[in-house]
């Protein structure tokens, strides 16, 4: 039902498009000489491009195939990942946190880890992002592996294998560098094929009104076209199955900001704008976008729930949520838009995986291998490394995606992730910067034991002993629990072990000096023209998300 | 060429990747892939029968796809012309 007939115009497109990404990554090899140049692509690169980077990396497979599958199950209010999840957290980023980064020169968040805390935390941090790096690359591969067995007929395994290889060529050769202007290649590309889905989704079932009236009259009714309606506590009727304060504490405070403003595979292209209001204003740019995202995810979402017979319903042998997308781009698109949506589902799994693999061997080359596991050699052997990391990362998350196989919806299990890994990290960041207090030790066993806590509700929950009433709101109380025992921990071990050396906190601490005599405020840049300016373009990001909240409460 | 990196200590002098962006200008890579696929696609929509018509509920998606991606084409390579690389204006930092 899903298999499309692609004709030879599809697949001219779609060719063309990895001439031009693998083309990148040729030329891009050139401008490779030292390990900095394949791992970090400089500091030098103009905002637009590391904001539309920053807003690619995010836009994965899963991320595109999740949120329509999400549209389906859970209706409008899946705009809470992103007017909730997403923009608070990215415009927090641009304006409290990236000054921090950014001055402190480090070349991965682990790093940064490591001036503030110590090995012991730095390590933790690194193996643990390593881990989730290779693990959230499979769950990518994986997705791409579904459409293109859906879609042209490849078994899944094949499509697994050659989806890595590719991949694995594009980002071998010209490291975070291709990986970047990829990304932004992607970006126009994905949006070229989702917007003409959507619209002509839309069309297909007679106009918004005629949508919104068969979506009251489906299993979602009335609640699944509003955001907010139907979250009372104790009274939770709106299909997403979390009440408000789950909303706005679980996923709109703990889960994305743990994710967008400490998760490398993101600030890494923060880290690699030209200088510090660039890097400021990466999230900033990457935030527009990211508030209208929904529009062609959400809506294709819906379109597949009341267009399509049985969809979602496993029993009656229905279609999946997370067939969506390749389903609607199955039955609407004619040859020609059909490429292009071919196309930008192949670069939005790109974008995911390049993403993961791009950060995944700063982090184990700079991070593991440099500081510990292989001290004080060439250069030549840090740059081999990279490139024999990418290798290795690709290969394991082959292994992967095969165990995500097993996950019915691949965005709760993603979340799931998150909520174990992200989420105790932004209360160790949070506190390593702003509270001079906090000791090694106090970060270490904050950061230990709210990884620990997140994986714990996650067990508990997945073996039955306790019910939140949906994998989403699973995911919100997994996100805070880890928070909330990572920040206890860290205050009551710093308070108990020793103040740190001063060396520590310098220039990386609010309000401590550094070196340069600098003191780290949140004074912002001074910028002549409205559109650079960080707290202008924060502001209007927010007053955007705050009116379309209000229109789709 | 390549600089010696001090082991365990965070890199300061990260000055390479501007060779990156001194090799070629995103933006006519960008403007000319957009622009191919526009022209593919405004003359494909111009070819388009009533079957692909039916099929995209009445809309010719392919003609207006098109437009809309020669448009985005032609603005990244006004840009880029208008503006090269190189003569940007210094930002002020802190």
């Amino acid at each position: 039902m899903l298999r499309l007939n692609p004709g030879w115009l599809d697949y001219t497109l779609l060719a063309l498009y990895f001439v031009v990404v693998l083309g990148i990554g040729v030329v891009a090899r050139r401008a490779v000489g030292t390990s900095a140049d394949f791992l970090l692509a400089g500091r030098s690169l103009p905002a637009w491009v590391t904001g539309l980077a920053f807003v690619a990396a995010n836009l994965g497979a899963t991320e595109i195939i999740g949120m329509a599958a999400n549209g389906a199950e859970y209706g409008v209010a899946t705009v809470h990942y992103y007017w909730i999840g997403a923009v608070p957290a990215m415009v927090f980023l641009g304006i409290v946190m990236m000054p921090f980064y950014y001055r402190s020169k480090v070349r991965s968040v682990p790093e940064f880890l490591r001036l503030r805390f110590g090995n012991y935390t730095h390590v933790l941090n690194a193996v643990v992002f390593a881990v989730a790096s290779v693990l959230i690359a499979g769950v990518n591969l994986y997705a791409l592996a579904i459409v293109l067995n859906a879609l042209l007929g490849w078994p899944e395994f094949l499509g697994i294998v050659v989806s890595a290889a590719v991949v694995l060529v594009y980002i071998g050769f010209g490291g975070l560098g291709s990986a970047i202007y990829g990304e932004v290649l992607q970006f126009f590309v994905i949006l070229a094929g989702l917007i003409p889905l959507a619209i002509v989704a839309v069309r297909s079932v007679g106009g918004f009104s005629a949508l919104a009236d068969r979506v009251t009259a489906s299993a979602l009714g009335e609640e699944g076209l509003h955001a907010w309606q139907g979250t009372g506590v104790g009274d939770v009727t709106n299909p997403i199955g979390a009440n408000w304060v789950s909303i706005v504490l679980g996923l709109g405070f703990v889960l994305s900001f743990g994710y967008w403003t400490t998760n490398f595979a993101e600030i890494q292209r923060a880290l690699s704008a030209k200088d510090r209001s660039a890097s400021q204003r990466t999230p900033l740019i990457a935030a527009f976008p990211k508030i209208l995202i929904p529009a062609v995810t959400i809506i294709p979402g819906l379109v597949a729930l009341i267009a399509i017979p049985n969809f979602g319903n496993d029993a009656a042998g229905g279609l999946e949520y997370n067939d969506a997308i390749p389903a609607l781009i199955g039955q609407l698109l004619p040859e020609g838009v059909l490429g292009i949506a071919l196309t930008g589902l192949f670069a939005s799994f790109m974008a995911g995986v390049a993403a993961n693999v791009s950060s995944l061997n700063t982090v184990v080359t700079y991070d593991l291998l440099q500081p510990y596991l292989a001290k004080g050699r060439s250069d030549r052997y840090y740059l081999n490394a990279g490139r024999w990391v990418t290798a290795g990362g690709v290969v394991i998350a082959i292994f992967t995606a095969l165990l995500a196989a097993d996950f019915n919806n691949i965005m709760t299990y993603l979340q799931s992730l998150f909520g174990i890994f992200n989420a105790p990290i932004f209360a160790t960041f949070i506190l390593g910067m702003f509270w001079k207090r906090t000791s090694g030790w106090g970060g270490f066993a904050g950061l230990l034991s709210g990884v620990l806590a997140g994986a714990l509700v996650f067990v508990l929950a997945e073996a039955g002993a306790v019910d939140f009433g949906s994998g989403i709101a699973t995911s919100f109380y997994q996100a805070g629990a880890a928070f909330l025992v990572d920040v206890v921990i860290t205050v009551a071990v710093s308070l108990a072990t020793a103040k740190p050396e001063p060396e520590r906190l310098a220039g990386i601490v609010y309000g401590v000096p550094g070196a340069d005599g600098v003191v780290p405020t949140l004074r912002q840049p001074k910028e002549r023209v409205w559109y650079r300016k960080p707290v202008l373009l924060g502001g209007l990001a927010l007053a955007l998300t705050v009116v379309l909240n209000i229109v789709f409460a | 060429m390549s600089e010696p990196i001090q082991p365990g200590r965070p890199q300061t002098e990260v000055e390479t990747g501007s060779r990156m962006q001194r090799l070629f200008d995103l933006r006519y890579v960008i403007g000319a892939l957009l622009g191919v696929y526009g022209v593919i696609l405004v003359v494909r929509g111009l070819l388009d029968g009533p079957e692909e018509l039916a099929r995209a509920a009445g809309l010719s998606i392919n003609l207006w796809t098109g437009v809309g991606l020669l448009v985005v084409a032609a603005i990244f390579l006004a840009w880029g012309l208008t503006r090269p690389l190189g003569i940007d204006v210094e930002e002020n930092i802190d």
